[in-house]
């Protein structure tokens, strides 16, 4: 909290700090994709009418969510 | 609304007495157990105020709520008991609340929480939104298992005064029930809707606790402000833990509890008090979930070898193993010791459900397996993904993708990661995974977050890391988790205003809450409350209900307090004809059944439609939609005499007695028709009849795989012909009553068009029952069977044997026609 903060452009001109800046870039990457992923796998009722907004239809994302919601029987 | 607002102020006025008082029970122990102040600064106390409040919480429910399921187990759990608990721990708390409590620091605390960039500011205000509205939803209904269980046990011991176990839940009640024992308290307090309301609303200062020690555990990790609302955030975010904050289950007492103990775990060297209470507080959370046992075991033995390893060149070597391994042994077994009481004193069985004294016995709780081996093989490949993503049957919530979002951005400053906090940073996140790994192992088959919740919560530590140390380097990834943190607090808070996933069928959680308090239980829409509510409305203080379903929390006390128990119902459905069901439900004292169709209807074996009642007998059904249907049998003139009924008992509460000679209502033929069975069938001669049948058990499962042949069918005959009226009752009781276990669809020897025929022309129960009992396996049947009559009174069965033997020669005469055709 105490070091000043610093932009990926600020960081780029550092010596060797390049790689460090590609890995922030792949790291904010990331958090949009999680993002993105829980809204569509765990919040269904709200993804599927912005889906449909955008041309995604329901059954689309469905079957990405089936992915993780495999329906089964008790085993015992 | 007037009468709505009234209801609430009330709920949340007891509820919240109720929880100052388990909060200053709390700290008045915390205060007996740890160091005063802070050795480098004395103005401050050694330990931070989310430290605690959130440890005291934790502390004063795991022990006040245990302490109260002993006083249940021992007979003396009532309001002026649980009162003067309360009253004592409250002035105990007033009194010591100086020793670790200052205004001084919890000023410090709040405002360097709040030292944080505008981004996070914002993302803490969503948070505390958050926290806020979880506190409305505990108004909403209890629902599934709580509604099953949880709740229903908690209602029934404050109705009984005493830890009755639940109709149908013997078994089950083997668990520690510390947190449940609240719900009993607040159920005590009042037994109508506010005690209801404020036994939920319990779970959301526990909730708030958890969280607290979240906030602490990032203090003691050097995990700065925004590290730790990100470590709320994931709390708050994760399904897994915030459906069981408002649904009336119970798991978060016990996590409180299990986050707790790593707390004082991480500084259990620092004081004696330190490490009893990290033992202490792991051993109540293991008791309140039974599961927890294999994820705190690895936590906290490697967070406490951790502790011993670094401290090593600051001590002496017997100090800090005294500290780091037999004072937090103590603890823990101390900590174990209310449920080794609890199932001494009710079932016999101290060391229940792990390890039985009884030879042959087995807990069926901990033998879980929830998927085919295909799913359960997928769900392990995926396993972070499943906790995260996963909608698998009883999963019930995730984890929040929080933890796996942020996670990643702990590889910059990986140095660090190992070597802040004395290594303890990264040592609580290995912990965590190891502690999920060890899961994995034992229970693969079984996915659901809250079984493991102080482990997967500790898998926030990397990401609450990450934003702490490295966000504050880069404004692009301060700007990016901090968003990425508000769009997940954002999307949980719009949540409840859309059809949650497990409530599809509502338009909105929050819309419906408000429908709920706007009107009386009775009022409400759903079936499972408007079908209780007219029992509830019309029983008569002497009638016993039939609850066919798993959900009889909606019952009032007294119609809990009499619902037939399994033996009973054994009887009952043993039955194969319509008639015969009404008949046997009359004898038994059955004035209401509720019956939840999609799963009991087919338990019976025939259907039941009022119109084939016998003429003594009047039937009437109501249905709720599809789901429930309530029948209320009425006798009239004429009608034989009834075995059991619903009475008060000498403190005030009901129960169900046996009407014996010279009862209201009992005629003589009746009871002298179960005293001569009682007098030919004994405890002893049944479970030693049950051995000797082996063999004819046998049989009857080759019958069972369709392999018989017609030699079978006459050797069986031969051998039913050949047995003493005690072997032939011993069978027919223990067909009877395994019968009963196994549902209708499930005796696949119906299917057996030989066998079928057989049935329907034996207007017996005999016939179904022993289908039903030949399609088990022989072992399991003897050990059930003999569990049925340890635990059972066998007056409930009695008229079923005398029904059974007098069509005995009947049955053989069957067997041996099947044969000769």
């Amino acid at each position: 909290m105490s070091q000043p903060a610093s932009t990926p452009s600020e960081l780029a001109r550092r010596p060797g700090r390049g790689l460090r800046v590609l890995l922030q870039l792949v790291l904010v990457a990331w958090l949009v994709f999680v993002s993105i992923a829980t809204l569509v796998l765990n919040h269904p009722t709200i993804a599927d009418p912005i889906g449909s907004m955008i041309g995604i239809p329901p059954e689309k994302l469905e079957m990405l969510r089936e992915l993780f919601k495999r329906p089964d029987v008790f085993s015992s | 609304m007037m009468d709505a607002l009234a209801r609430i102020l009330s709920a949340l006025t007891l509820g919240g007495i109720y929880s100052a008082a388990i909060l200053l029970a709390g700290i008045a122990l915390l205060a007996l157990l740890t160091p005063k102040a802070d050795p480098a600064n004395p103005a401050l106390k050694r330990y931070s105020t989310a430290a605690v409040l959130g440890g005291a919480f934790a502390l004063g429910q795991g022990v006040v709520g245990n302490f109260f399921m002993v006083m249940a187990a021992g007979g003396i759990f009532g309001v002026a008991s649980i009162v003067t608990v309360l009253i004592v721990g409250s002035v105990s708390g007033v009194m010591l609340r100086r020793s670790v409590l200052s205004w001084q620091q919890i000023r410090a605390d709040v405002r360097e929480l709040w030292q944080i960039p505008l981004s996070w500011r914002i993302v803490a205000l969503l948070i505390i939104a958050l926290i806020a509205l979880f506190l409305y939803m505990t108004f909403h209904p209890a629902r599934g298992d709580a509604v099953a269980y949880y709740l229903t046990q908690a209602k029934l011991i404050a109705a009984t005064g005493y830890y009755t176990p639940l109709a149908d839940y013997e078994g089950f009640s083997q668990i520690g029930l510390g947190g449940e024992m609240h719900y009993a308290a607040l159920y005590a307090l009042d037994t109508g809707w506010i005690g209801e309301a404020a036994a939920k609303i319990q779970v959301w200062p526990t909730a708030l606790a958890s969280g607290l020690l979240m906030v602490a555990i990032c203090e003691k990790l050097s995990i700065g402000p925004a590290g730790r609302w990100t470590a709320l955030a994931i709390l708050f975010t994760s399904t897994g833990a915030s459906y069981v904050l408002w649904d009336g289950k119970s798991d978060l007492f016990p996590t409180a509890l299990g986050l707790a103990s790593v707390y004082w775990a991480i500084s259990a060297t620092s004081s004696r008090g330190a490490a009893l209470l990290c033992g202490l507080m792991g051993g109540l959370a293991m008791i309140g979930k039974l599961s927890f046992v294999v994820v705190m075991c690895p936590i906290l033995g490697l967070l406490l070898a951790w502790r011993a390893w670094t401290d090593f060149p600051n001590g002496s070597a017997a100090r800090i193993l005294r500290h780091a391994f037999l004072i937090p042994l103590a603890g823990g077994l101390l900590g174990v010791l209310p449920l080794v009481i609890k199932n001494a004193l009710i079932f016999h069985e101290p060391f229940a459900p792990f390890l039985f004294l009884t030879p042959g016995a087995t807990a069926v709780m901990l033998d879980q397996a929830w998927y085919s081996p295909e799913i359960t093989s997928w769900i392990v490949k995926q396993y972070p993904l499943a906790l995260t993503f996963g909608d698998y049957p009883m999963q019930y919530g995730v984890l929040s993708p929080l933890w796996l979002a942020l996670a990643p951005l702990a590889l910059l400053a990986r140095r660090r990661f190992f070597s802040d906090a004395q290594g303890f940073v990264a040592v609580v996140s290995i912990a965590a995974v190891i502690a999920v790994l060890a899961w994995v192992i034992v229970r693969p088959a079984v996915l659901a977050p809250r079984y493991i919740l102080p482990a997967l919560l500790l898998l926030a530590i990397p990401g609450a890391f990450a934003v702490d140390k490295i966000a504050a380097n880069s404004r692009l990834l301060r700007w990016s988790a901090s968003g990425a943190v508000a769009f997940a607090v954002g999307l949980s808070l719009m949540a409840l205003f859309w059809p949650i996933r497990i409530l599809n069928s509502f338009p909105n959680a929050v819309a419906f809450t408000l429908g709920y308090l706007a009107t009386p239980p009775g009022r409400w829409h759903e079936e499972i409350w408007a079908s209780a509510e007219q029992i509830n409305q019309h029983a008569r203080s002497e009638d016993r209900v039939y609850a066919a379903t798993y959900y009889t929390l909606p019952l009032d006390s007294r119609n809990l307090s009499c619902l037939m128990n399994p033996a009973e119902k054994s009887a009952i459905l043993a039955q194969t004809t319509t008639t015969g069901i009404w008949s046997r439900m009359w004898a038994a004292g059955v004035d209401w059944i509720t019956i939840f169709t999609p799963t009991h209807e087919g338990h019976f074996l025939a259907p039941l439609d009022p119109k084939m009642a016998p003429n003594y007998l009047s039937v009437s059904k109501t249905s709720y939609g599809n789901l429930y249907a309530v029948y209320h049998l009425e006798g009239h003139e004429g009608a034989p005499a009834r075995e059991t009924r619903c009475v008060q008992q000498r403190n005030g509460s009901y129960g169900p007695e046996v009407v014996t000679a010279g009862g209201d209502g009992a005629s003589s033929q009746t009871t002298r028709g179960t005293q001569t069975a009682h007098e030919d069938v004994s405890h002893g001669q049944i479970i030693q009849g049950i051995i000797d049948f082996d063999t004819f058990l046998l049989e009857a499962e080759q019958l069972a795989s369709q392999r018989a042949t017609r030699e079978d069918l006459k050797q069986l005959a031969s051998q039913l012909g050949r047995q003493s009226r005690e072997e032939a009752a011993a069978l027919a009781a223990v067909t009877g009553a395994i019968g009963l276990g196994v549902p209708k669809s499930n005796v696949s020897l119906a299917k057996d068009p030989r066998l079928k025929q057989l049935a329907s022309t034996e207007d017996g129960a005999f016939d179904a029952a022993y289908l039903s009992a030949a399609t088990a396996e022989n072992d399991a049947l003897r050990l059930t069977a003999e569990g049925y009559f340890k635990s059972a009174p066998i007056g409930p069965l009695r008229a079923f044997v005398e029904g059974t033997l007098a069509r005995r020669d009947a049955y053989a005469a069957a067997l041996l026609e099947l044969a000769s055709r």
